[in-house]
């Protein structure tokens, strides 16, 4: 009764206007390509410290929830994922738009996110302490084969030749290695020069492999960018409804996934929606339709990367552990208005932390009708601005936002060259999805395959460290299951119709 | 008997197709050959990874010279000069940016790629509607980016 008294606390009109706020500013934020959801919520934190402690909260996860939705906008309709967790929302959310779908596409999103983002929250309601202490059984190992997990989706995501994709996680993953080693600190493949030796900044590289050739192929023609219909539908929630009942069991799963993955300190929303949308097409009976435009692939990466957002609460609120950068500013907001994360939060301030709860869930129901109004401007200004316009603001929108992300030119003049690279390898087949999968777990691989090569070392045994855990054991064989479940499924596929062909032929003969 | 394989699709031409995997093994070499002088933790993974990208081309290259490749004649075609000067445009704003300041490159380059996606012909109604337009864009980005979020975009060496 006192988790409800708690929670209603959150419906005073002020924290309602706030979380109103929030959600549609954190939407913006994250719909522009550079503004990340940790930059959303670090940027407006100092907004909050006059505050009281439940509306500085409640703003806060406000806006990260609509910063992690927003980055979708962008995703589907121009390729570029407005926050790394969306970028396997490109994937199926953009060849939706170039066919006509965008606005069913925007729409499936948000109620992807809803779902998602209520899945997480009822997790950190119900099961918070209890699943805190399972992150804590996480090692470098385990991390180190949750990455490896991660690059298995690379078979998923590689169009007709899968040594291809491998080249090109392989050359994303040599990328993550270029400045400052995670261990060791030595300064690697800079070739002498300053604008490499920070390293290559994900977001940077995610906006110049997405958006550049995009930005190249869009001037190349005539053409419009995206294809609209003569007929306008509007926000299309039937069909969008229809298709998420489909999918209900595709929703629930990412959304666990989702909420499973952020519970893990520092592995983040990218991780989650990747391996879900893996897990998805996995699932899926048409397999071969997951990257051309399959509603399932957005609702299954959509549900995933907002569910993370009351998932990375956990360790955050519990243990005092950031499950996703985003909540590392958060914990950074708690501390400065006088909180210590941890049990006591659940018990001596449980006031606060269920109206911060109360507050993120009704944040998250906001995002239905703020998310469906915005998405259907975002859409129609996307297919109604004139090619001479929109190269220029997307270019512009590139630059300013590479720039932002730490103040730096270089990371400007990396995106540029970055995207250049990844027109010309795209079009000799090398897909950008699988070089921005090594870039991204390719920091986490390192740095769990380094410390796991030291236990080793320490410990006498190589093969205890890396294959002697339970959880290790576990991910090495859903990695290895990811990989040759397709083969596996095709197999099968063949055999059956081989068999259908063979019953035919005997039921003719007869 | 055995059925023989079917001819790989080259993405763009055959030729390509066989010279992209022995860029990445070149690729592989370079990270190997560089990480000579790492210490042991350092070189431990890039390593081990740029063997894996050189593995890989070689499987792909057995993979081409096995089954053959053909050419791809549908590969999309698009104005080669419109694109390049997107490029130069795009490079030049990056490099000139912290001379000549943000404002003045960010409007600039709007104006010429503004000029480089246009197909039709300008018509002074719509060539003013397009500079207007994109003067209160880049107006409002700077705005939100240098005054909102407290982004100190480069003001140019000149300025100081």
């Amino acid at each position: 009764m006192d988790i409800l008294s708690h929670a209603l606390g959150a419906l005073s009109p002020l924290n309602l206007g706030l979380a109103l706020l929030g959600v549609a500013s954190g939407i913006i934020i994250g719909a522009l390509p550079g503004l990340s959801a940790t930059m959303a919520v670090a940027v407006l934190v100092p907004v909050t410290f006059g505050m009281t402690p439940e509306s500085a909260l409640i703003m806060l996860g406000a806006i990260y929830t609509g910063a992690i939705y927003g980055g979708s906008y962008s995703a589907i309709l121009v390729n570029t994922p407005g926050t790394p967790s969306a970028i396997a929302t490109t994937f199926d959310g953009f060849p939706m738009a170039k066919r006509g779908d965008g606005d069913l596409a925007v729409t499936l999103s948000t109620l992807a996110s809803v779902v998602g983002g209520l899945v997480g929250v009822f997790a950190l309601l119900t099961v918070a302490p209890l699943l805190a202490q399972v992150a804590l059984s996480f090692g470098p190992v385990e991390y180190f084969w949750l990455a490896i997990f991660g690059l298995t989706l690379i078979s998923a995501l590689s169009e007709g030749s899968t040594l291809k994709g491998f080249m090109g996680a392989g050359f994303g993953l040599l990328l993550s290695t270029i400045g400052i080693a995670v261990v060791g600190g030595d300064i690697r493949y800079t070739f002498g020069s300053q604008v490499l030796l920070g390293g290559i900044e994900i977001v940077s590289a995610l906006i110049g492999l997405y958006c550049i050739p995009v930005l190249i192929d869009l001037v190349a023609s005539p053409e419009s960018h995206l294809k609209v219909d003569e007929k306008q539908r509007g926000i299309r929630l039937r069909e969008g409804l229809m298709h998420a009942w489909i999918g209900k069991f595709n929703l629930l799963r990412s959304a666990t996934i989702g909420t499973g993955v952020a519970i893990l300190p520092g592995a983040g929303g990218s991780i989650a929606s990747l391996v879900s949308y893996s897990e998805a097409r996995r699932a899926a009976k048409d397999s071969s339709s997951f990257g051309k435009g399959n509603p399932q692939g957005v609702l299954a990466t959509e549900a995933a990367n907002n569910a993370t957002v009351g998932g990375g609460f956990i360790p955050t609120l519990v243990l005092g552990i950031p499950g996703t950068p985003p909540d590392a500013v958060i914990l950074g907001a708690l501390l400065v208005q006088g909180f210590r994360t941890g049990p006591e939060l659940f018990t001596t301030n449980a006031n606060i932390t269920y109206t911060f709860v109360g507050g993120l869930f009704i944040a998250t129901c906001l995002l239905l009708p703020l998310g469906l109004l915005i998405g259907r401007y975002a859409f129609k200004s996307i297919i109604s601005i004139p090619k001479a316009l929109l190269v220029p603001t997307i270019a512009f929108m590139t630059v300013i936002g590479t720039y932002a992300i730490r103040n730096s030119v270089s990371d400007v003049i990396i995106m540029l060259t970055l995207g250049i690279i990844g027109w010309v390898l795209n079009r000799y087949g090398f897909k950008p999805s699988p070089i921005v999968l090594g870039l991204i777990l390719g920091p986490i691989a390192e740095q769990g395959f380094v410390q796991g090569f030291l236990m080793g070392r320490a410990s006498g045994s190589y093969a205890v460290t890396f294959f002697g855990g339970p959880i290790s054991l576990t991910i090495i064989a859903l990695s290895i299951l990811s990989v040759f479940y397709p083969v596996i499924k095709a197999r099968r596929a063949q055999r059956r119709h081989t068999n259908d062909a063979d019953d035919s032929r005997q039921e003719v003969s007869s | 008997m055995s059925k023989a394989l079917p001819k790989l699709q080259a993405s763009c031409s055959a030729r390509s197709e066989l010279l992209m995997p022995l860029l990445f093994i070149g690729i592989g070499g370079v990270f190997l050959w560089q990480s000579q002088d790492m210490s042991q933790l350092g070189a431990i993974f890039p390593v081990t990874i740029a063997i894996v990208v050189i593995i890989a081309g070689l499987l792909r290259l057995a993979q081409l010279v096995v089954r053959g490749v053909l050419s791809n004649t549908e590969r999309d075609k698009g104005s080669t000069p419109r694109r390049a000067l997107l490029v130069v445009v795009m490079t030049a704003w990056a490099l000139v940016m912290p001379w000549a300041g943000f404002l003045l490159t960010g409007l600039a380059s709007f104006v010429s790629l503004m000029m480089i996606a246009q197909y039709e012909a300008w018509t002074p109604r719509r060539l003013m509607g397009h500079l207007l337009t994109g003067v209160v864009l880049v107006a409002f980005f700077y705005a939100l980016f240098a005054l909102l979020l407290n982004v100190p975009l480069p003001l140019g060496r000149w300025w100081v």
